[in-house]
């Protein structure tokens, strides 16, 4: 049972970033705007929520800390998100590209200021006292108490709220409604009165805030210094996106299940079941990314993206 | 804009270059703030090293050493050139790249060094090739028959070769004294033939010859066969050209194909280089694939315009190394190399507008002309 419970917190911490960062993709698309640069807006703010942890340490106390450098490293985010939304909104950019310019541009330069930073050395440490032993009074709760409410870390709880709040602000909102539209069919929209421009500029800023809590979230749990790389979270964050057809809560599934391929990847040599199977690590490791290829190719026949995701926007056409 | 210069744009293909060209400035502006930005002091001489390719410090010898950066991102940047003509972003090209590497090593170790002597080299080139091709195989299937994004696909496929690298070679070429794979034997290396002379630098083989040869040979694909022109007209409209008889789905296979295997065989020119490269056991995808979108942009999709653009990057790679004299780190070119992928996203908005002050242009001559038959 202790074997279960380890699991289940493995995965909530695989879970939770793959969950907000794909979360961060859907504002993206679902406004028109093909999302290519997540991994870059993780592993960039990711660094800044790192530095910001390192100097606020000693100054602010406890979970205050983590959620200051949350904040920092959201606002820093859409600082690089910006980027895409002025090419791509403005200067009719191929949002792919640059997508990738941005995947070339901040490991590179997180490396590079890193190492000005420290003279030398590109790993940035993080002291991490974050880590809640237990909840009180919901630990006890039988079952789910040991799995969602001992040792976990307050970005789990983050996390499943900005998912709620996302799904209702896509869904149920008028700004939501209006900026699906934008993705969809921004002339009509646009028809209608809604400034197309203005509502993809507002969808990539919430993208850029929650895609750069993500990045942190990601790094937290899992390691004890920064080194440029998320491991491909934003790449598999966008199959979570595909995978998920653009919509809430196939998304929550989705995340669930590569969060799921994720845990047993990593935690493999711990089950004696898996461990006994004698394949080696490569094939567990890339497990994730071979059962996304699977399931992208199961699920894309009929894909629910939307229709105007990737075009930039001509007021001319109809 | 002067009546002037704009004369000068009449040609279409003059857009085109002045867009790499801002794209290219705009990248080195961005090197220069952020050099000045971290050391002031020590920030313009270090970027005078880099655009000078570091040939005051290096001299001539430096040649050879950009040959060598060239050569792979001159194979992977025409491999982006054949795939984006065809509407496929092709991002698999470090997978492609490094399994390329990595099957021209084991030809060379197992296989082919006791063959009679030009195919010591020839052969695991060739098998280079197919094994970049293969790994570019199954994302072209999913994109082809299964509608899946190829970006996606061909991501994946870089994550699962990272992972599988540090498998295959520490199963049968690693050499645990250095932590990277063993050297090939010497008869596999690629002839130097006359590169020393010409270069200056001991270790220069022929590899960037055989890059450029592919380059053209793609350019002749592209631009002078039946099969070159099919491709470019699924790259513009995959539904018309299947109206029109075309098979896409076949096309999408060919090119990305064909990408692949030039990926791979830029791998194999690296790795049996005359200088000796090794693949060290680090869980990283090779920057080379990477680079060869850069070059791509660089060149408008031209696989001729990325011979240039191949030498202009390793030129600044080259220069970058130098820097780190002056403290500097060298992903300062990778910054670079960024920004200019950057620009070149929007180079066609660019081209757009100036191609729209020239149209104006013309259709007031016209309209004077017009007017003077009359």
């Amino acid at each position: 049972m202790e074997m279960f419970y380890f699991i289940a917190r493995y995965f909530m911490y695989f879970f939770i970033p793959l969950l907000v960062v794909s979360i961060s993709g859907m504002f993206s698309e679902r406004s028109g705007v093909i999302h290519m640069g997540l991994d870059s807006v993780m592993v960039w703010s990711c660094m800044w929520g790192v530095l910001c942890l390192q100097w606020l340490d000693g100054v602010v106390a406890g979970q205050l800390r983590l959620i200051i450098a949350l904040l920092f490293a959201g606002v820093m985010g859409v600082l690089l998100t910006l980027l895409l939304a002025f090419a791509a909104i403005n200067l009719n950019a191929d949002q792919t590209i640059v997508g990738m310019a941005m995947n070339t541009f901040a490991p590179a330069f997180c490396i590079f200021f890193a190492r000005v930073l420290q003279n030398g050395s590109e790993h940035l440490s993080i002291r991490n006292d974050f880590l809640i032993e237990r909840i009180p009074v919901l630990a006890d709760i039988p079952i789910i108490g040991p799995m969602f409410f001992t040792r976990t870390y307050i970005t789990n709880f983050i996390g499943i709220a900005i998912f709620i709040i996302s799904a209702i602000i896509l869904n149920k909102t008028r700004f939501g409604l209006r900026m699906c539209a934008c993705g969809e069919n921004p002339q009509a929209a646009e028809s209608l009165g809604v400034n197309v421009q203005k509502y993809r500029y507002a969808a990539l800023i919430i993208a850029g805030f929650i895609g750069g809590m993500g990045g942190l979230m990601y790094i937290l749990p899992v390691a004890t210094h920064y080194s440029q790389t998320v491991g491909g979270y934003g790449y598999l964050a966008m199959s979570v996106l595909i995978f998920g057809q653009w919509r809430s809560i196939p998304l929550l599934g989705a995340a669930a299940f590569f969060a799921f391929c994720k845990t047993i990847a990593n935690a493999y040599s711990g089950i004696p079941l898996l461990n006994n199977l004698g394949l080696p690590a490569a094939f567990y490791k890339s497990l994730p990314f071979i059962i996304t290829l699977i399931a992208l190719a199961i699920t894309s026949k009929h894909d629910h993206a939307p229709k105007a995701s990737g075009q930039p926007y001509d007021k001319s056409m109809r | 804009m002067s009546v002037k210069t704009k004369k000068k744009f009449e040609i279409a293909n003059y857009t085109g270059l002045l867009s790499s060209l801002i794209a290219i400035v705009g990248g080195l502006i961005i090197a220069f703030i952020v050099l000045m930005a971290t050391n002031p002091s020590k920030g313009l001489s270090a970027f005078v090293t880099l655009i000078t390719g570091g040939f005051q410090l290096g001299g001539m010898k430096n040649l050879g050493t950009l040959f060598y950066f060239a050569t792979p991102i001159l194979c992977t940047g025409v491999a982006m050139c054949l795939a984006f003509q065809a509407g496929i972003f092709n991002i698999g090209g470090p997978g492609q790249y490094s399994v390329g590497a990595l099957a021209a090593i084991l030809t060379s170790l197992y296989f082919s060094k006791n063959l009679p002597a030009p195919l010591t080299w020839i052969v695991p080139l060739i098998v280079a090739t197919f094994a970049g091709a293969a790994w570019a195989f199954i994302p072209g299937v999913l994109k082809a028959y299964f509608n899946v994004n190829v970006v996606i696909g061909t991501i994946m496929f870089n994550y699962i070769e990272m992972y599988y690298m540090m498998h295959w070679i520490n199963d049968y070429c690693y050499d645990a004294m250095k932590g990277q794979t063993r050297a090939i034997p010497a008869q596999c290396r690629l002839p130097q033939a006359f590169m020393p002379a010409i270069t200056q630098n001991k270790t220069a083989d022929i590899g960037i010859l055989i890059a450029i040869l592919f380059a053209v040979l793609a350019w002749v694909l592209i631009e002078k066969t039946k099969l070159g022109y099919e491709l470019k007209a699924c790259g513009k409209n995959a539904e018309a050209s299947r109206y029109a008889g075309i098979r896409s789905k076949r096309n999408i296979m060919i090119s990305i194909l064909l990408s692949g295997a030039l990926c791979g065989l830029g791998g194999g020119l690296t790795h049996l280089s005359a200088s000796g490269t090794y693949i060290t056991m680090k869980e990283q995808l090779a920057a080379e694939g990477f680079n060869g979108i850069a070059v791509c942009c660089l060149a408008n999709n031209n696989p001729l315009g990325a011979i240039l653009g191949a030498l202009f990057l390793a030129f600044l790679t080259v220069g970058g190394n130098y820097m780190q004299i002056f403290g500097f780190q060298r992903e300062i070119v990778s910054v670079i190399t960024s920004v200019i992928i950057y620009f070149a996203a929007f180079s066609l908005f660019l081209k757009q507008i100036l191609e729209r002050l020239l149209m104006k242009q013309k259709t007031q001559i016209n309209k004077v002309t017009g007017e003077e038959l009359k």
